[in-house]
């Protein structure tokens, strides 16, 4: 029998990202203002927490072993941790942050590593690294919100002059970039990737 | 390793481009497959140099390559030939030199002599990035503005009229902006040159200026003073 269940978590992390994108796209659509623009950023900064808070949970409770919505059971390749704690510890003395009391789960390498230790190279958990551009491209905007450096800044013009074709504002603020349109399909950056992490879970815990 | 049909092994090399945007992956997959045609003066300038001119010129071309395909200014094959990084040394060797720069002999002189060190990338790269602006909120704002100004031929002047009106006269080395064009204005006066273009009420001489799109530097040169005049409402 699993010891935990993945239904609620993804329902959490659902309902949460769900907010914070509608409360982003209402902004969008006001007059550009320090107060709008700092209400959107908090808004990425906080999606960006919701993801690594709902991947950590996820891959602990898996390392206990998991029953998903539909009934499967997740488990690691190696003996199950008795509880989230104690995977934990087991997670932090497999990656190199040994003497933090945190993994890094936006990190590709770690991630990899972790999933390749612990799960058979057939799980679905193999899927949280497969867009390496996508969680990339969180870190690239969550730094250059945070601490505003100028190559955190400039990366994250390139992604989004990838994504539209050019800024629409020479000296844009972080919070132009996250609700400039893609051209593709017409959706915010900001929606497109809270989107792309959403069905993600979804694929996760289904 | 891999088992072929032959029944051999085979080593076959594999590159994980982490991180690569859709245009890195198509601008190394366009390249790699067009290995069969003959070289024309930007591949060659391409295999012959490595340096800071070069890679300049190349990672601004394939950051934009999305403006280059959304507005059809230059199509997958043209990329595919370089003609993205073409035309990015071009603008930038115009505005270093003059209109002589669209010369062959000194667009191969600019990648020589700043081949070990570029010391104005970064201006190079926002003066770049500020005209394309002005490009995409235009040709995003008025379609006749799009269909027209995305020919070469037009765009090439109208991006020095710009680099013109916003940091001075080319190849005075002006690198940072002087004054913000007004795009309201200029939207209207190109409107109203497309109009007369297209209801033939332009003078012989300058419809087929524009008609014709040759590259030579003496048109170019017609059609930026034009362009020019346009705009500041001479014209």
């Amino acid at each position: 029998m699993a010891r935990y269940g993945l239904g609620r978590l993804y329902q959490n992390f659902h309902d949460t990202i769900a907010e914070l994108t509608n409360i982003a796209t209402t902004l969008a659509s006001r007059q550009q203002s320090l107060e709008r623009d700092v209400h959107i950023e908090g808004c990425f900064l906080r999606a960006v927490v919701t993801w690594e808070n709902f991947i950590e949970d996820y891959f602990l409770r898996c390392m206990c072993s998991a029953k998903t919505r539909n009934g499967a059971i997740l488990k690691p390749k190696t003996p199950c941790s008795t509880n989230v704690d104690e995977a934990f510890k087991r997670v932090k003395a497999t990656t190199r942050y040994r003497e933090q009391n945190y993994a890094n789960w936006l990190a590709i390498d770690i991630i990899k590593q972790l999933a390749l230790e612990y799960f058979h190279h057939r799980s679905r958990l193999h899927r949280i690294y497969e867009a390496p551009e996508r969680l990339s491209a969180l870190v690239t905007i969550r730094n250059a919100i945070a601490h505003r450096s100028k190559s955190a800044i400039s990366k994250f013009e390139t992604y989004v002059i990838d994504k539209h074709g050019y800024l629409s504002n020479t000296n844009p603020s972080m919070a132009e970039l996250l609700i400039t349109k893609q051209r593709v399909n017409s959706k915010l950056i900001f929606v497109d990737l809270t989107d792309y992490f959403v069905g993600l879970a979804e694929i996760l815990i289904k | 390793m891999a088992e072929i049909s032959d029944g051999n092994l085979h080593h076959l090399t594999g590159h994980y481009l982490r991180g690569a945007t859709e245009s890195d992956i198509i601008a190394i997959f366009s390249r790699v497959n067009s290995f069969s045609l003959p070289l024309n003066p930007q591949e060659k300038r391409n295999a012959i140099y490595a340096g800071e001119f070069k890679t300049t010129v190349y990672d601004i071309a394939s950051k934009y390559y999305t403006f280059w395909r959304s507005f059809n200014i230059l199509s997958d094959a043209d990329i595919a030939r370089m003609k993205d990084a073409e035309l990015v040394s071009e603008l930038f060797s115009v505005i270093m030199n003059g209109l002589s720069g669209v010369r062959q002999n000194i667009l191969d002189k600019l990648y020589e002599n700043y081949d070990d060190q570029f010391p104005n990338r970064v201006q190079y790269e926002n003066i770049f990035k500020q005209i394309i602006s002005f490009f995409g909120i235009l040709f995003d704002n008025n379609n006749d503005i799009k269909s027209h100004f995305r020919k070469i031929s037009w765009f090439f002047p109208l991006f020095l009229v710009f680099y013109i009106k916003s940091y001075g006269q080319l190849g005075s080395n002006n690198l940072s902006i002087q004054t913000q064009p007004n795009l309201d204005n200029i939207d209207s006066r190109l409107t109203s040159f497309i109009d007369n273009y297209k209801s033939g009420s332009l003078t012989d001489d300058i419809r087929l200026l524009f008609q014709q799109g040759s590259r030579a530097p003496s048109k170019i040169e017609q059609r930026l003073e034009y362009l020019s005049n346009l705009l500041d409402g001479s014209q």
